[in-house]
């Protein structure tokens, strides 16, 4: 039997053209292809709806209209001026109002293209990431060390704010 | 539709954690799916297995930021969509007693499967995913061959431009493409997606 005439008897088994008992005569590999067709058929032959234009409109409508509150701002910028320098080893140390009486702390050093960044938020909990992935946290606090190419998004958020300050080189 | 592929769901996730609306329109594209088969598998109507996915992810939304593991959301939103349906089913029992026996016994079958269809959700999922990703003849072909004890092979033979004697080798073709095509992401290895973490959001 070649291998063609063989998947075609599994197949004809699972469509019911074959008697189950020409699987016996199969070998153990064969007969475990059975078993994954038989799966595949077990979940197509089930119902399956696709979601409705409708449903999907009023699960996008769960999003809120209203966005968490945003804050852009350019931390490494080449201009200094802004930043109060504190020490040989600090490059930048900034300070930021992200909404009632909470506030982002961010010191920053260079190490020839590398920047090394600390930051603590104030109040709450918040959880922080840089681009996609998270920074971790504790007490607020958070350390990272940026090796990629800039701009990179320094982003926050708790369960009503959030903010973004974008790096830059 | 598309495969999960390697930290999509993650990734979409943190868009949502961020603010970013993409990211919530691709949680309901790729589990909206998952979600409403599982609703509808604990054989409640169209309408209420609607109210179940929409409660299913206002719940997301607000647990949005509690989620540890996103690798987990396809089983949880499965598993939450049929509880929601499942408590409708409990609110018709107190409404309509003369089919309370019924009732206690679909809610009896459905909590104790309830993991299961889970599982087979999300298993139904990738499946017709894969279908989605054959070419047009397989994917029509198969469709019509699963979705119908009776499936007129002249008819199909005539829609899809083949001799119906092909019908035969082309199905078997077809099927193990689509199981090759699964093989390769493991589906046939464990059911479906992890069990781990499952109760990451809800806790119990």
């Amino acid at each position: 039997m070649t291998n063609a005439t063989k998947l075609e008897t599994l197949v004809d088994v699972l469509f019911g053209d074959q008697p189950e008992s020409v699987l016996e005569a199969m070998s153990g590999d064969q007969r475990e292809r059975f078993g994954h067709f038989s799966r595949i058929a077990k979940s197509l032959r089930e119902p399956h709806e696709p979601l409705s234009a409708e449903l999907k409109q009023s699960l996008l409508a769960i999003w809120p209209e209203a966005p968490r509150r945003s804050l852009k701002v350019s931390l490494l910028g080449t201009t200094r001026g802004f930043a109060a320098a504190r020490g040989a080893a600090v490059d930048l140390q900034a300070k930021y109002s992200i909404g009632g009486d909470n506030s982002l702390r961010v010191v920053a050093t260079r190490d020839g293209d590398l920047w090394h960044v600390m930051g603590k938020l104030a109040k709450g909990e918040w959880t922080v990431f840089l681009g996609d992935a998270e920074v971790i946290t504790e007490s607020g606090r958070f350390e990272f060390s940026i090796t990629g190419e800039l701009p990179k998004t320094l982003s926050g958020f708790n369960a009503d704010e959030k903010f973004e300050v974008e790096l830059r080189g | 539709m598309r495969f999960f592929v390697e930290g999509e769901l993650e990734h979409n996730l943190n868009r949502v954690r961020r603010g970013d609306q993409r990211g919530w329109e691709a949680l309901v594209e790729l589990l909206g799916p998952i979600a409403l088969n599982a609703a509808r598998r604990t054989r409640v109507s169209s309408e209420d297995a609607e109210d179940a996915v929409q409660r299913t992810f206002i719940s997301l939304y607000q647990n949005r930021d509690r989620i540890q593991n996103a690798q987990t959301l396809p089983r949880w939103v499965a598993v939450t969509a049929s509880r929601n349906a499942l408590n409708l089913i409990r609110t018709r029992k107190d409404a309509v007693s003369m089919e309370a026996m019924n009732l206690e016994q679909v809610v009896a079958d459905t909590e104790a499967s309830a993991e299961d269809i889970a599982v087979q959700s999300v298993e139904q999922n990738l499946v017709h995913q894969g279908l989605d990703r054959l070419d047009d003849r397989c994917n029509r072909l198969l469709r019509a061959l699963f979705s119908s004890e009776d499936c007129d092979y002249r008819s199909l033979a005539d829609d899809l431009k083949i001799p119906m004697g092909s019908i035969g080798p082309t199905r078997a073709r077809c099927l193990d493409k689509l199981r090759r095509s699964l093989l390769k992401l493991g589906f046939f290895l464990e059911k479906g997606v992890s069990r781990a973490g499952q109760r990451t959001l809800d806790g119990d």
